[in-house]
């Protein structure tokens, strides 16, 4: 979040309140991907405690998204920011409302994860891990460039955005080839789909961050912007 | 439809000093160029080159003692009155030199109206006040005299609270009304300049709303120029806005820009509260 922790303000009420967005923020951040990497987990691990976990945490969730938009409402409302400020404030709220969505999806898999959990093991399920990863690694990246102000970071989502979309479609197809095999599984070939769906999801929220990450530091807005061509 | 609530344009065409006429030779209607001013021994501002482009909002904003003031007032040379100024540079109105010989004071700051910090109406009755430049000049025909008052009232947003008592004293108005009757009476000249110094810091919050409606109806009209201490309204009112400190020009760029993404950064250290 662009914010100098070196260079206050002169009204300390101010510099408190945008620390404790910050705070909220990055609290909620890490909220958001303990449940991501538990729905994970549970559906790798064919764990269903962990899947029921997931789903009951994703209210403190809920509620620090309430709680970070009342910190930048409460912001706008008393002090008026502008500048750096300002795009500080509006990206967090942004932010924030990605991560509640990262929540969603986390709890959506879970409650995947819990149906086939009750099934027989397919042997495709095991070629979600690399997807898992991927996107989980973008979401913890895209709140690290907001929070450490990396702009270059932030940049590369894009692009990585793009790389898991690949890999989703691709995985995407492999299953549908098998769901069209028939068979007794046709309904568990489809959960793991839609599974692969919330993980394109998780990639965009990510690169989401990243765009607010940029017009927080830059003042730049490159919202559908095509991320750069890797070189041949 | 209901009608329409906004004051009315005072811009008449066929009016002198009305919109084309206020461009200076560089197209501008005021220039600044180079200009430094001094107190005495104290120089105030320092090489301060500068546009005030036509019928847009200007603010100029920056800590206490930097100049701002001192800036707008060399606009139409009320820094004359105190003892001991002395300048370089030069500016400009409308293409010539506010600074030469020939040009008389007086017309100038008819050209160059200008509305105070604290409101100070005159002694004298609601229609005096606005036609008094004009009584001064020499204007005795009633029907002229009553088309700028209602004219000038109307373009203050005042006409509706005061046509049925203007022969009272305008001293008998509230704080807001007496600044709107200031405006009527600065604009009563049809100056193609108005300088505004902090207009709304003595006004409640309503008062200040007023003005700045007020603000934003004039500019079709007159180009302005506002001081004022209020970041906000400096974002709401004006189309451009310089930041000044310790008598320099830091910054000068379209108001959206200077306040969400200044290329200075002592200009968005000013304006963030990290200093000042």
């Amino acid at each position: 979040m662009a914010i100098d922790p070196t260079h206050r303000h002169t009204l300390g009420t101010f510099e408190a309140a945008l620390n404790r967005l910050r705070d909220d923020l990055l609290v909620m951040g890490s909220l958001a991907i303990r449940n991501l990497d538990n729905a994970t987990r549970g559906l790798l691990q064919r764990d269903d405690q962990v899947c029921k976990l997931t789903i009951a945490d994703d209210e403190e969730v809920d509620e620090m998204e309430k709680r970070v938009d009342q910190d930048g409402f409460q912001i706008i409302l008393k002090f008026q920011p502008v500048a750096s400020d300002l795009r500080a404030v509006i990206s967090a709220m942004k932010v924030c409302s990605n991560l509640e969505r990262v929540g969603d999806l986390a709890v959506s898999i879970a409650r995947r994860a819990r149906r086939l959990n009750r099934a027989e093991v397919l042997p495709e399920a095991a070629a979600l891990e690399p997807l898992f990863e991927t996107a989980q690694r973008m979401v913890k990246d895209s709140l690290r460039a907001f929070a450490e102000n990396d702009l270059d970071l932030a940049r590369e989502l894009k692009s990585r955005d793009k790389e898991l979309d690949a890999m989703v479609h691709a995985l995407t197809e492999r299953l549908t080839q098998a769901m069209e095999k028939g068979g007794p599984a046709v309904s568990e070939y489809l959960n793991l789909i839609l599974i692969a769906r919330s993980i394109e999801r998780l990639g965009d929220h990510a690169k989401n961050i990243g765009e607010d990450a940029v017009f927080s530091v830059a003042a730049e807005d490159i919202r559908n912007e095509k991320p750069p061509q890797n070189p041949a | 439809m209901a009608p329409s609530t906004a004051p009315a344009s005072i811009t008449d065409p066929a009016a002198p000093g009305a919109g084309a006429a206020a461009q200076s030779a560089g197209g501008v209607p005021v220039a600044i160029r180079n200009f430094n001013f001094f107190y005495g021994a104290k120089q105030a501002l320092f090489d301060i080159s500068l546009d005030i482009p036509e019928r847009q909002v200007t603010a100029f904003i920056g800590p206490s003692g930097c100049g701002k003031s001192t800036l707008l007032r060399a606009i139409n040379r009320m820094n004359d009155l105190v003892d001991g100024v002395r300048h370089s540079g030069d500016i400009q109105v409308g293409g010539r030199s506010i600074f030469d010989p020939t040009l008389e004071v007086i017309s100038l700051r008819k050209r160059v109206g200008m509305v105070f910090q604290k409101s100070n109406p005159f002694p004298k009755s609601i229609y005096e006040n606005v036609i008094y430049s004009l009584r001064v000049s020499g204007q005795n025909d009633r029907r002229v005299l009553d088309d700028v008052v209602e004219e000038s009232l109307k373009a203050a947003a005042l006409w509706e609270e005061v046509k049925d008592r203007l022969g009272e004293s305008a001293l008998g108005l509230s704080g807001g009304q007496q600044q709107r009757l200031c405006i009527a009476r600065a604009i009563a000249n049809r100056p193609e300049i108005l300088l505004m110094d902090e207009p709304c810091s003595a006004l409640d919050p309503i008062a200040t709303a007023k003005i700045e409606e007020l603000i934003g109806h004039l500019k079709r009209d007159f180009t302005i120029v506002i001081v004022t201490h209020n970041m906000q309204q400096a974002s709401r009112c004006s189309d451009l806005t310089a930041f000044m400190y310790l008598g320099k020009l830091i910054e000068f760029d379209a108001t959206e820009k200077l306040f969400t993404n200044p290329s200075v950064k002592q200009t968005e250290d000013y304006i963030t509260g990290r200093f000042g």
